[in-house]
């Protein structure tokens, strides 16, 4: 009984002490970090956005802005170019930005604004003013005012997509009216090596596209574009990833669009298996003879030259029958990663600038030109640009009406994009209706070189276009507020007034 | 259902003493005899033999079984009765040596049943179900997997085999799935928590494996006898971890009375593929309706018997065959299995020592050819006991050591994957060699991401190695004689690791493969995984007899829990050396992740058990827990539970327990409460891995770190999950226990249950762990058993159980109406307010409010916009039918196992839809149709629908594969199926040697058993397909969701020998 006694005592001292509190306390997760710097955080939210740019949403992009189509010979993307689409489609990329990228900077503007830290607030402002308007471009109402906020809003409703327009361009104008002297970025920034003047420029660039993309709407921001022109200080350099911080021997660390489609989908083989090029933009390259093509494409192995298929011709109608006899996509495992182009920075101000009435000949003209310039130096082309922007050349700018000047613009961007970021072609073709849409197939006399055309097969009904994605499912499952699904990708966004 | 006694000839002896010492009786004349068991052939002691008609005349057993009795002449017959077996009459009819076997008793009232924290309890007291089950029971079928002879055995229990691969795992759901956190029961061995810890693939699209759980260790013949306990009252007293039942298992430890002893068992088993795919037998290779040679599917022409050529040219030389179906050419595939499992143990004893060691060895090769998919086993324990006066110390020590070969599935270039989508043309066997020049991976015909299903299968490797450890210390101190104490000591250490590797798949330049999607660089990927867990438990029990009528038994009890876990895992891709399967074999960085957990746990507990005559027991538990892993403020929780029973049959009238032999109501009320996994709490920060369709990009880039927050938002007001469970049920057995049944309805709320939800990412996360609201299940189970046939030399009973639950979704978060349990984007099994617990849902068949089908623009049945519920996962009802036969020494039993309703996933269906092998794709014939009542819609300018009118396009010869592909007539619903099946689970026919030729050998006794498993499936029409059992998404309700080509199930006959020395 005494034993006994003496164990009861051991249960009750065992209880009564504090050091039971103690040995319960484990909890802490040993796996992650309980604690980071905004230093660690900044590069995490340039990954994402720029992974999900170059990755997925530059392969839709160059799909349907008809830079190129689907391998006869394989299926992977047999849906891009039909236009027979999921309603998954955005998924990834809805998903990636809101809790990849945007709640990363989140954090980081949180730190920042605690701490005055302009630089860093700003550059944290402008990436996720560049998010919300590539949200809004591909699903045109988004959550904005009630996103982010963990479970205090477990469902955000959607905002139109104007208003969302409208509230990132606020933050942009009070980010960039804070006190900047003396501001700096950190030294992890993969975009600008930490620049804060880069920084400013591409926030005004930002802004810039924004301004532009409304330009069809009732509200075309005409004074306030006005405004951002004269005050100069746009993007020069282009802003991503560059190809040193790639690693091309390193899985995990190269392109995205590479590391999927031409690792993982083709063996590592030398180009991706399910990508041809599109003789819409094949023929129309060539019909410019525009040196740029041998930098986006190989030849087709059987021929020597360059051949593109008739868009959307999936199985049953390809040109040819193998890849061999095509042109197929030159990608390289440390290609750049870039959100936004120098040449495209320079093809904004153009187009603002017609727009807004200046003379083509003296202002337009010139920022043309030098957009050809720069997005040689971008892909790296030996050739001279001004042989072929001069008199004579083959890309040189002849317009005299608005009309004219931004479908040359345009076309122009179709081409210096092609490499980077094709999405914002197809949404350009969406705002202003260039490249023109053809009325008939590629193979028709009637065809002009250039434009684009319904594909052969379209699940979206012969001469219907997307113009933009569907609200994503894994939204429409877990967000009660999502609007209701739109019946096809071919319903317009907001600004798409075209 | 079959209960026995534990130690039934000890009290056996007992009783017999007691009641029959001191007995006289007039001398006229002796008969002498032996009394020896049905079951084994040993002799029994303490069997009582009485005169018929004259009690007072009777004797007892001796320790050999022996007796001697001295009847007077008048008397016609004897009686044989002893506890725990069934009465036997003899006529005398002038014999003077009578020689008796008695069979064990069907159903025992004075049964002693081990509940919670091993506390041993009579049955009749137990105020809630509980299902016991004896060593045989769990052998019979010579399963190298302790829980798979149960199946369709156990009221209120579903057992599962996940696929036909040895070594694979088992799933256990005690009634049904109502917490959306976690529905597997808790293991116990002899008092100690076992882990049941699973080693597989967590991707389970892309070459999942299963190699198993952690109960697969356990060697079934060293099992004296396992417990189910089912609702929260029966295991309230092991808190947290029972909160979805428990299984207590009693291993076999050397008893008293044996001896000593050598047991020997030995079981020799082939087994084959037990359902294939019902192919269509007349169109060959092609799309599109041509016959293309480079086609992964048989949408080419119709077979002609023409001479073609076929495959690559390989150096200028080409195949050709008549162009006709090889109608078994997936059937011929599969190989015979083989297995064999050998058990050998020693037990021995003497008055204070108990000892029994045992060593098992388990060796099977599936079906697959060669032997990719192979398990071995090797198990030792050793376990004794010692009396030191009132001092008894208990230990028992188990190792054991696995090594699983497994077969990846999924999606790829798995073997399952590349059967499936060869046409039905072509022969499988012949292309064994995948080094010949037209079987190869560089010629193989088609290039569309699969090859040569035995190049997969001999170059692709998951090799699993499983080290347990687990026992227990055990002290028990006898206070007085009516308290004792016992300290307790358990731990279970798991070490796991596994390699897995895919071999450098890169057809040469130049073949026809060459840069196809036929291309893999090589993978090599190891994990290292251990798991540590410890179990402290102190136990002061008193058993008192108040006065006459009242007794008082209790225990409190104090325990202490832990585990830690450590899981390392690193792979590489793109391999340099070919066949060298090393972390180092590669330019690329290993990608390496690292995850160690730890819990603790405190429980302190008492149960309350009073008691009046043998007619009224009320019992009464209760426990607080304390959790580490739950947030501090939160972190203890309390929950009672009570129980009644009432053996109505103690009351009744002598003349209607002629008719009741017993009868038992029993009510209880109880709770459980359930904690959260580990670091559930706190925000945190991960190193940043950016999502990228079929490879992430990975931080450190260019020397740059990255860390970024967590998509699991942290919960600070985590609360502990409690389950309410009301319980009756009742036990009634009539006319000597010839027909009895035994029912239970429960009412259970699991409530506030906790779990990673997935929530919106707008909300700039993906999940959150939270209390979700609440989940109800009502069930009914019912075993009965009736005995038609019992003389003295036949015996016939049958088994029936049958199992129905309704479970139902009353609330999730009040904004969510449904959360993702499994599954994959666009089809999975959910948990949605209003429906049954674990629903599938995927976007369904578009159809008009008037039921027509409406088509697109190429005559295809659309899928709806928005998912719905199509199915639940669950089964309407489960039942089982067990029927035993014997005639002296031989016996016949077979059992059924029928499940009813549900749905499943059935990824075979979807791919042999999209390869037109499935005989449902010669719908019409293949000739042009109109999707039958079909319409399409009538859109105006803006696209919103106005109307609909009749559907006029055709589906065309051309396109018929897209309109499979697309799903046929039921579109995106088509992959969900029937889950119905019933199946003859098991069949044995076995024969012991009857004693007189024992006692000529140098045995105790020899059985023999000719044993059939899964021998018969039907599945309904609908299902084509596969066996709905398996399941390639793990053991729990997500495991519930389907099939993502996995590996089918298998049928086994065997031999099995059994000796005893």
């Amino acid at each position: 009984m005494k034993k006994i006694l003496i164990i009861l005592n051991v249960f009750i001292l065992l209880l009564a002490t504090t050091s039971c509190e103690d040995w319960l306390d484990v909890n802490e997760d040993p796996n992650n970090a309980a604690e980071a710097t905004l230093e660690l955080v900044f590069p995490a939210a340039q990954a994402s956005i720029t992974t999900v740019m170059s990755g997925e949403l530059y392969n839709v992009g160059g799909f349907w802005s008809q830079l190129w189509d689907q391998n006869p010979t394989a299926n992977q993307y047999n849906g891009l170019s039909t236009y027979n689409v999921t309603t998954g489609i955005g998924d990834n990329p809805w998903m990636e930005f809101y809790s990849g990228g945007l709640n990363d900077l989140q954090y980081v503007i949180e730190e920042a604004e605690a701490n005055e830290d302009w630089g860093n607030y700003l550059a944290a402002v402008s990436m996720r003013a560049y998010m919300y308007q590539v949200l809004v471009d591909l699903f045109d109402q988004v959550p904005y005012t009630e996103a982010l906020q963990g479970t205090e809003v477990l469902n955000p409703t959607f905002d139109e997509g104007s208003d969302v327009y409208e509230g990132i361009l606020d933050e942009l104008d009070e980010a960039l009216g804070k006190d900047l002297a003396g501001a700096s970025v950190v030294s992890s920034d993969l975009f600008f090596d930490g620049q804060i003047n880069t920084w400013v420029a591409f926030a005004r660039t930002v802004k810039l596209k924004m301004l532009l993309r409304m330009s069809e709407t009732s509200d075309p921001h005409t004074t306030e574009l006005t405004t951002l022109l004269n005050g100069g200080n746009f993007l020069t350099v282009p802003a991503g990833i560059a190809s040193n911080k790639y690693d091309p021997k390193n899985q995990n660390k190269r392109n995205p669009w590479y590391e999927t489609n031409v690792s993982r989908l083709s063996g590592d083989g030398q180009y991706s298996i399910n990508h041809v090029g599109c003789y819409n933009f094949i023929s129309y390259l060539q019909s410019k003879s525009d040196p740029r093509i041998d930098y986006l494409f190989y030849p087709s192995q059987n021929s020597g030259t360059h051949e593109g298929n008739w868009f959307g011709s999936s199985k049953s109608n390809p040109r040819f029958e193998s890849q061999d006899d095509f042109s197929t996509v030159k990608m390289a495992a440390d290609h750049p990663s870039y959100i936004m182009l120098g040449s495209e920075s320079l093809l904004l101000q153009a187009e603002a600038h017609a727009r807004i009435g200046s003379d083509l000949t003296a202002v337009v003209k010139p920022l043309y030109d030098q957009a050809v310039a720069v997005s040689f130096e971008e892909l790296g082309v030996e050739a001279g640009a001004a042989s072929y922007t001069s008199a004579g050349g083959s890309m040189e700018f002849t317009a005299t009406t608005l009309d004219e000047a931004i479908e040359q613009i345009i076309m122009q961007k179709w081409v210096c994009l092609a490499h980077f970021n094709p999405l914002e072609s197809w949404f350009e073709q969406s705002r202003t209706g260039y490249p023109n849409i053809s009325n008939v197939p590629a193979d028709d006399a009637a065809y002009v070189l250039g434009e684009w055309t319904s594909p052969l097969d379209n699940l979206l009904g012969d001469g219907n276009f997307p113009h933009r994605f569907y609200f994503p499912d894994a939204e429409v499952t877990s967000n009660n507020n999502t609007p209701s699904q739109i019946p096809n990708v071919s319903v317009k966004v907001w600004w798409d007034q075209n | 259902m079959n209960l026995k006694i534990l130690s039934m000839k000890k009290m056996t002896i007992f009783l017999a003493f007691l009641l029959f010492v001191g007995f006289q009786a007039a001398a006229q004349m002796q008969i002498t005899g032996t009394v020896t068991s049905a079951e084994d052939g040993s002799p029994i002691p303490g069997v009582s033999v009485v005169v018929k008609d004259n009690a007072t005349i009777g004797t007892a057993t001796d320790i050999d079984g022996k007796y001697s009795l001295t009847v007077p002449g008048s008397a016609e017959a004897l009686i044989y009765s002893a506890v725990g077996m069934k009465t036997q009459e003899q006529p005398i009819a002038g014999r003077t040596v009578i020689d008796v076997t008695l069979e064990a008793e069907v159903l025992q009232m004075d049964e002693v049943v081990v509940t919670a924290i091993g506390i041993r309890r009579e049955a009749k007291a137990l105020g809630f179900a509980a299902s016991t089950f004896g060593a045989e029971d769990i052998t019979k079928t010579r399963q190298a997997n302790l829980v798979e002879g149960l199946q369709a055995k156990v009221p209120g229990v579903q057992i599962s085999g996940t696929s036909g691969e040895p070594g694979s795992s088992m799933t256990v759901a005690i009634r049904g799935h109502s917490s959306i956190n976690g529905n597997e029961p808790l293991y116990v061995i002899d008092g100690v928590p076992i882990s049941n810890v699973r080693l597989g693939s967590g991707d389970e699209l892309n070459g999942g494996y299963d190699m198993g759980n952690g109960l697969n260790a356990v060697n079934p013949d060293d099992i004296e006898n396992m417990t189910i306990l089912k609702g929260a009252a029966a295991t309230a007293l092991y808190g947290s971890q029972a909160s979805a039942g428990a299984v207590i298992i009693t291993t076999k430890g050397g008893s008293k009375s044996d001896g000593f002893g050598i047991n020997y068992n030995g079981t020799y088993g082939v087994s084959q593929v037990l359902r294939t795919p019902t192919f269509q037998n007349e169109f060959g290779q092609g799309w599109d309706g041509q016959h293309l040679l480079i086609e992964n599917g048989s949408w080419g022409p119709r077979f002609d018997g023409e001479e073609r050529v076929y495959m690559h040219v390989v150096d200028g030389e080409r195949k050709v065959k008549p162009y006709v179906a090889q109608e078994d050419n997936y059937k011929d595939f599969w190989d015979f299995g083989q297995n064999q499992t050998h058990s050998l143990s020693i037990n021995g004893s003497d008055e204070k020592t108990s000892y029994f060691f045992s060593y098992s060895y388990a060796d099977q090769d599936g079906i697959y050819p060669t032997d990719a998919d192979s398990y071995n086993r090797h198990t030792f324990s050793l376990r004794g006991t010692r009396n030191i006066e009132k001092l008894s110390i208990s230990t028992s020590i188990n190792y054991s050591n696995e090594e699983i070969n497994s077969v990846p599935t999924g999606q790829g270039l798995t073997v399952v994957n590349n059967l499936m989508q060869i046409p039905r043309g072509y022969s499988i066997v012949d292309m064994e060699d995948y080094n010949d020049p037209f079987y190869n991976i560089d010629n193989y015909y088609t290039p569309y991401g699969i090859t040569n299903p035995y190049y997969s299968l001999g170059e692709y490797g998951r090799l699993g190695k499983k080290n347990k450890i687990y026992g227990k210390l055990q002290l028990d101190y006898e206070i007085t004689d009516w308290m004792n104490f016992t300290y307790r000591f358990g731990g279970d250490v798991n070490a796991l690791s596994s390699k897995s590797y895919n071999p450098i798949t890169i057809p040469a330049e130049g073949s026809p493969n060459y840069n196809s999607s036929t291309s893999d660089l090589g993978r090599v990927a190891e994990q290292q995984y251990q798991r540590i867990q410890t179990n402290h438990d102190f136990l002061f029990n008193i058993d008192k007899q108040l006065s006459t009528d009242f007794r008082f038994v209790s225990t409190l009890g104090y325990n202490i829990f832990q585990y830690n876990t450590n899981n390392l895992t690193a792979s590489v891709d793109g391999l340099d050396i070919p066949y060298f399967y090393n972390l180092s074999n590669s330019a690329s960085d290993p990608v390496v992740g690292q995850r160690s957990t730890q819990k603790r746990m405190l429980g302190l507990y008492g149960q309350f058990e009073i008691s009046y005559k043998n007619l009224l027991y009320v019992t009464a538990t209760a426990r607080n827990d304390w959790s580490s892993a739950l947030p501090k403020e939160n972190n203890t929780y309390f929950y009672p539970s009570a129980t009644v029973s009432f053996i109505a049959s103690e009351i009744l009238p002598d003349n209607i327990k002629d008719i009741v032999s017993f009868a038992k109501i029993r009510a209880s009320y109880g709770q459980a409460g359930n904690d959260a996994n580990p670091y559930l709490i706190d925000p945190v920060f991960i190193q940043s891995s950016v999502f990228n369709p079929f490879r992430n990009l990975n931080f450190p880039l260019s020397g740059i770190n990255a860390f970024e927050v967590s998509n699991i938002l942290g919960n600070k007001d985590l609360q502990p999950e409690i389950t309410t469970e009301m319980e009756i049920g009742g036990e009634f057995r009539f006319y000597q226990n010839r027909f009895g049944f035994d029912f239970s309805y429960f009412d259970k709320d699991v409530e506030d249950q906790i779990l990673a939800l997935t929530i919106p990412s707008t909300t700039g996360y993906t999940r959150q762990t939270m209390n979700l609201g609440s989940i109800n299940t009502k069930g009914f189970e019912l075993g009965a058993n009736i005995t038609p046939v019992r003389n003295d030399d036949w015996n016939w009973t049958i088994g029936f159980i049958y199992n129905k639950y309704e479970t139902m979704v009353e609330e999730l978060h009040p904004s969510l109406e449904e959360v993702q349990i499994g599954g994959f984007a666009g089809v999975g099994i959910f948990a949605k307010v209003g429906e049954p617990m674990g629903v599938l849902m995927t976007t369904p068949l578009a159809e008009t409010d008037d039921g027509q089908v409406i088509v697109d623009a190429s005559g295809y049945p659309k899928s709806a916009a928005d998912p719905e519920v199509i199915g639940k996962a669950e089964y309407d009802f489960t039942a089982g039918v067990t029927n035993s036969l014997s005639y002296k020494g031989i016996n016949l039993s077979f059992t059924i196992d029928i499940r009813q309703g549900g749905v499943f996933y059935s990824r075979t269906k979807d791919i042999l839809y999209f390869t037109g092998n499935s005989i449902e794709t010669t719908y019409n014939d293949r000739q042009p149709f109109i999707v039958p009542n079909s319409v399409v819609e009538v859109v105006d300018v803006d696209g919103n629908v106005v109307g609909y009118e009749e559907n006029t396009i055709p589906v065309d010869r051309a396109h018929m594969d897209d309109f499979y592909n697309n799903g046929g007539l039921r579109a995106g619903e088509n992959p969900i199926i029937d889950k119905s099946f019933v199946k003859l689970r098991n069949l044995s026919l076995s024969y012991n040697l009857p004693s007189k030729l024992i006692d000529k050998l140098p045995l105790k006794g020899a059985s023999i058993s000719l044993i059939g498993t899964n021998l018969l499936l039907w599945t309904p029409e609908d299902n084509s397909f596969v066996d709905p059992e398996i399941s390639t998404f793990g053991n729990d309700i997500a495991g519930m969701f389907g099939e993502f080509s996995g590996t089918p199930s298998t049928r086994t006959f065997s031999i099995s020998l059994g000796l005893k020395l």
